[in-house]
């Protein structure tokens, strides 16, 4: 009877001891979390240029919060207990958002390889040489920016736009004090070349190519235009009283063009004419005319 | 307005030489200047006439010999009037006046190309034999089986060309353009260093004048048919009008290689058109299971060999096609719905749907595996992209969305005339092929030119990362930041809606955007009716997106609280009018509109009125720009409704007649004489003859040249029955489809000259006949719903009274 109740009394005080273990793990994990958050804020915006920025600076939190997830998931009995325990599930969904933010910011892009060292020499040698130049920053420190530059440029195509936000964010203060507070980024608008050849290549083959398409068809219906003249009659009436109608109501013509058409009258008089045409072609004149 | 006269007094055209010489004499005393105007108008008219009577005219001159009757031209006979005359008369009045010249030599031609289709199935003894054989075969659901697999197929396959063309597209143009992008940053004057922006200039001309000539050469050269968009061409097939060429493998060959060529040399065109008509070759191709073009027979679906089967398999393959093309199925179907309604059964539709299914789903797989996802979910190559947060819209809206359609409308009536204009330009001042293709080419150069000044010289500078851009390009903007205006120009049009959609506010200048609208909207213009293959459906939407971000964007400017302003909502209402108010299609395109871009079911009320709004407003003033193509090729549409002229007239004011006719047992002689002298196609068989009178026999059925042919050709006449009655059958017709040799191939009949023919094994017995009292209405519908050839008119002893065909409903 006593060795149950002591029992009992071991198992509560290991269950306690437990859930006191559990309730530690958590608020060590809370803790991390508060730390990240406030490193993260507190990096927000670099109060100097040569500050450390968000990735570098909040890495060791960020690992900090990372293992003590990890132990606190690790701990079967513990994760029994936070995970999936009711609606919110605060410690996953917070666990969550502080990793995304990490994430977003492509911060392990950083710890990969020395792309994040010699961008910071690179930068270094940039912001010295600003330092020193004070008045004539764009032609001294010319080199150096274009260096950083293309570095950068590379690095973001060979990454696919997944540059580490640290990197990112010094590249934007730099581009933005370089081009726009220094006004260093000149870059001319010259013309004069562009222009020219535009007149040549573009304006000039589409004149030329409608200009000669009209007159060329101009002048094919302008031969046209003289058959027409010549014969108006042709298609005309087949009756001889019809013929001589037309040939009266037309205007008097050169002798060329008079004998032209007699001959064409002629001609067309021998042939024999049915009858079946004879009600369509007045019509058909009159419609052709 | 002569025409309309003469058929109403039809009747007495003998008696009214009068009046006629009166209007002889009318346009005489006029000035010759206005009496030009008239002959360019009128002129074009009788061409028409020309075409579409030549056989009515025809009709009289083998009679000559036979027919005592005197020859009485009916109703019909305004038309054939100046058909006689001009046909029977010296070549010269072809080119009589200003328009004609430049028509004369190539119109002329073409026009007389077109025929109808053989849709009505010739229901003969053979056939009929073929079909008691295939009852009482046990697996008689083959041909049932076999036709399902050619659906199929139809739609893998058309699925498959669409995915080559897309892909090649996308791989090339992304060439160009990172080209074209690295070309410009490298030139930009920056800071000392050398360049000139002349130079990536150059590259793009380059770059576009090169496949440029290439297409339009191709086009120009090889296969003309394949010029345009393709959907006017299929639309006039599925109504029922044999359009020379449109469904041969070369076509489809050279259509592809345009409009890549095209697309890649940056004309303002989709590709959209040209694959529908792609579906629409592969369907023919693949159901005859024979190449005409590679003297290829593969023996199989022999049954299918007429113009009823292959209509239906096109119809099918036009679906897949749009089903590629947009990604959306239902869409491809109702188009095949919308363009052919009225010859329509249920097995069809449902088979249609199936292969149009099938069509999107092959690209899906193909596509998806192309771009690496695992999920089928790439949709379509019209893809328009889904809107990441569901469109929604407020009641006040509803006006805005009208006054957009409108808008449309208004946009859309103003392109298609101005299109037609150009087009009329071209016709005339620009007849020679090499002409053709410099002006494809000088098209391309004007649209880089005007793209490149645009990028010079509109400085629309914004941050990089924002929204998505492929080439961003920075040219004189600050480091980080992108020239919106080249991020709009360096990409494929189809990109650049789905940019218009998607981006997010902000993404352009309000001066941007009016400049590329405006730009884009004339070069569309310019681009349709040049010598390439390319589709309207792309730019036109393009357009669409442009003014209706634009419109956004100027309200959101105006009024900053209004909050509702999504510019990519606007943008896809636009795009919706623009194409209303351009294409006028209703039903198909409604629903590709709602399957390309995914939207919800509540938004489709806004859609629709957008969309009827602009086709209303358009149809005031023209017709669509696929109508208009075919009404400038005078093709034989039928409409949905007979004409107005015709309403309230009989049968027997419109048929044509002395009606060329063959008795049930005719001498070979004769038939030979008939085929040589007219080019019908299909002669009424009639008994009861009383001497040679054959036009006033009784009817009792309907044969069809080819048949004639066929039967001068393999010699099955009655004397030497014994011979070929074993191993005749429908095969034996099916066998020389689709291009029929002609008469001049049939030997002279030397010795069997006194042979006789009994058609009765092979006429169609069952021809439709109408009395000559009919309503005309009412026979337009009989033969649009039926997608007759031939129509014979009888009168109340059952003797033939004329005949009515496809060109006796056209009105002109």
């Amino acid at each position: 009877m006593r060795n149950i109740f002591l029992l009992i009394i071991l198992y509560c005080t290991t269950l306690a001891a437990k859930s006191k273990t559990c309730d530690h793990l958590l608020r060590e994990l809370a803790n991390d979390q508060q730390n990240f958050v406030y490193c993260n804020t507190a990096h927000a915006v670099p109060a100097h240029p040569q500050d450390e920025r968000l990735c570098i600076a909040c890495n060791q939190r960020y690992s900090n919060m990372a293992s003590s997830y990890d132990t606190l998931m690790t701990n079967e009995n513990c994760s029994k207990i936070y995970m999936d325990s009711d609606r919110m599930n605060i410690v996953f969904t917070t666990q969550n958002v502080l990793k995304g933010l990490w994430n977003r910011a492509y911060c392990e892009e950083c710890f990969k390889g020395n792309n994040s060292d010699i961008f910071q020499d690179l930068y270094l040698n940039l912001s010295g040489c600003l330092e020193e130049n004070k008045g004539s920053e764009c032609s001294s420190c010319l080199l150096k920016y274009i260096t950083i530059n293309d570095f950068y440029k590379d690095l973001d195509q060979k990454n696919n736009g997944k540059v580490c936000f640290d990197m990112q964010d010094v590249m934007n203060r730099t581009r933005v004090l370089w081009s726009k507070d220094l006004k260093c980024c000149q870059r001319e608008v010259k013309m004069t070349a562009f222009l020219t050849s535009v007149a040549i290549v573009a304006v000039l083959p589409i004149l030329l190519f409608y200009s000669a398409a009209f007159v060329l068809t101009k002048r094919r219906e302008a031969n046209h235009g003289l058959l027409n003249e010549q014969e108006p009659e042709l298609d005309a009436p087949s009756s001889s009283d019809i013929i001589t109608a037309a040939i009266l109501s037309t205007p008097p013509e050169p002798p060329a063009v008079l004998d032209a058409k007699t001959d064409k009258i002629s001609k067309l008089l021998a042939i024999p004419d049915s009858d079946f045409s004879s009600d369509d072609e007045p019509f058909a004149n009159a419609k052709t005319k | 307005m002569d025409d309309e006269k003469q058929l109403v007094y039809g009747e007495d055209d003998l008696s009214s030489d009068e009046d006629e010489i009166k209007t002889l004499g009318a346009p005489k005393s006029l000035p010759y200047a206005t009496a030009k105007e008239q002959s360019s108008t009128s002129r074009s008219q009788a061409i028409f006439g020309t075409g579409i009577t030549q056989t009515n005219n025809n009709d009289v001159s083998p009679l000559l010999s036979i027919e005592p009757e005197p020859v009485y031209e009916g109703s019909s006979g305004s038309n054939a009037g100046t058909a006689s005359i001009t046909a029977n008369s010296e070549p010269i009045f072809h080119v009589r006046s200003r328009t004609a010249a430049a028509l004369a030599g190539t119109a002329q031609q073409t026009q007389t190309q077109y025929e109808s289709l053989d849709y009505d199935v010739c229901e003969n003894a053979l056939f009929q034999a073929e079909q008691r054989k295939r009852l009482r075969d046990r697996f008689s659901l083959r041909i049932h089986v076999i036709r399902w697999i050619i659906f199929i197929l139809i739609g893998i396959v058309t699925a498959l060309i669409a995915c080559t063309i897309d892909i090649v597209i996308e791989e090339l143009s992304e060439l160009k353009y990172k080209f074209l992008k690295s070309s410009v940053d490298h030139n930009v004057p920056v800071n000392e260093s050398t360049g000139d922006l002349a130079l990536p200039f150059f590259w793009w001309l380059l770059f576009s004048v090169v496949p440029v000539a290439i297409g339009a050469g191709m086009v120009t050269y090889i296969e003309p048919i394949t010029a345009g968009s393709g959907i006017p061409q299929v639309k006039s097939y599925l109504n029922g009008v044999k359009v020379p060429r449109i469904v041969r493998i070369k076509t489809l060959a050279v259509k592809a290689v345009g409009v890549i060529t095209s697309v890649v040399g940056g004309l303002a065109g989709g590709k959209e058109g040209p694959m529908i008509h792609a579906g629409a070759v592969v369907a023919a191709g693949i159901s005859q299971g024979k190449s005409t073009t590679f003297v290829k027979d593969f023996r199989i679906f022999k049954a299918f060999r007429d113009d009823h089967e292959k209509r239906d398999f096109v119809l099918g393959g036009a679906a897949a096609g749009v089903s590629a093309a947009f990604g959306a199925p239902i869409g491809g179907m109702l188009f095949s719905l919308e363009e052919a309604a009225s010859f329509w059964n249920q097995n069809l539709i449902w088979r249609t749907l199936i292969a149009s299914i099938i069509s999107s789903f092959t690209l899906n797989i193909v596509l998806s595996a192309y771009h690496g996802l695992h999920d089928f979910t790439f949709t379509g190559l019209f893809n328009l992209g889904k809107f990441d947060q569901p469109l929604t819209f407020e009641y006040f809206e509803l006006p805005l969305f009208m006054l957009l359609g409108v808008t449309g409308g208004l946009l859309g009536a103003a392109w298609n005339s101005l299109n037609t204009l150009i087009n009329k330009f071209r016709k005339r001042y620009v007849p020679w092929k090499v002409g053709k293709v410099c002006e494809a080419v000088l098209v391309a150069i004007m649209g880089v030119t005007l793209a490149c000044t645009m990028i010079y010289f509109i400085d629309d500078c914004r941050p990089l990362g924002n929204d998505p851009t492929i080439h961003p390009v920075q040219l004189f903007c600050e480091d980080n930041e992108y020239n919106a205006v080249a991020a709009l120009w360096f990409q494929t049009p189809e990109a650049t809606v789905r940019a218009l959609f998607h981006d997010p506010p902000g993404s352009h200048k309000i001066l941007t955007l009016a400049v590329f609208t405006l730009v884009y909207y004339f070069l569309s213009c310019a681009t349709f009716g040049l010598n390439v293959s390319l589709g309207v459906f792309i730019p036109t939407a393009l357009v669409g997106a442009a003014w209706g971000r634009l419109v956004a964007m100027l309200i959101f400017y105006l009024f900053p609280n209004a909050l509702f302003l999504h510019p990519g909502k606007y943008a896809l209402i636009g795009a919706a009018a623009n194409l209303g108010g351009v294409l006028r299609m209703t039903i198909s395109l409604s629903v590709i509109l709602m399957e390309t871009t995914g939207i919800e079911t509540s938004f489709f009320f806004p859609l629709i009125i957008a969309l009827i709004t602009a086709k209303w407003v358009g149809d005031y003033f023209n017709d669509g720009i696929y109508d208009t193509v075919i009404e400038v090729n005078n093709v034989p549409m039928l409409s949905w409704e007979p004409l107005p002229q015709y309403k309230g007239l009989t049968a027997k004011e419109i048929l044509s007649k002395p009606v060329v006719s063959i008795k049930l047992v005719d001498s070979a002689h004769y038939i030979y004489e008939v085929l040589q002298k007219c080019n019908h196609n299909g002669f009424p068989v009639v008994d009861d003859v009383v001497g040679d009178r054959r036009s006033e026999g009784r009817v009792c059925g309907i044969i069809l040249r080819s048949q004639l042919i066929v039967i001068l050709l393999k010699s099955l006449y009655v004397e030497n029955k014994r011979f070929w009655i074993p191993e005749t059958s429908i095969q034996t017709f099916r066998d020389v489809y689709p291009r029929y040799p002609s008469i001049s191939s049939v030997r002279p009949l030397d010795r069997k000259i006194n042979y006789t023919v009994d058609l009765s094994m092979f006429m169609n017995p069952s021809p439709v006949r109408v009395n000559t009292h009919d309503s005309v209405p009412k026979i337009f519908n009989i033969f649009r719903a039926l997608g007759l050839r031939h129509m014979l008119v009888i009168n109340n002893e059952n003797r033939i009274a004329g005949i009515i065909t496809r060109r006796d409903f056209i009105y002109k």
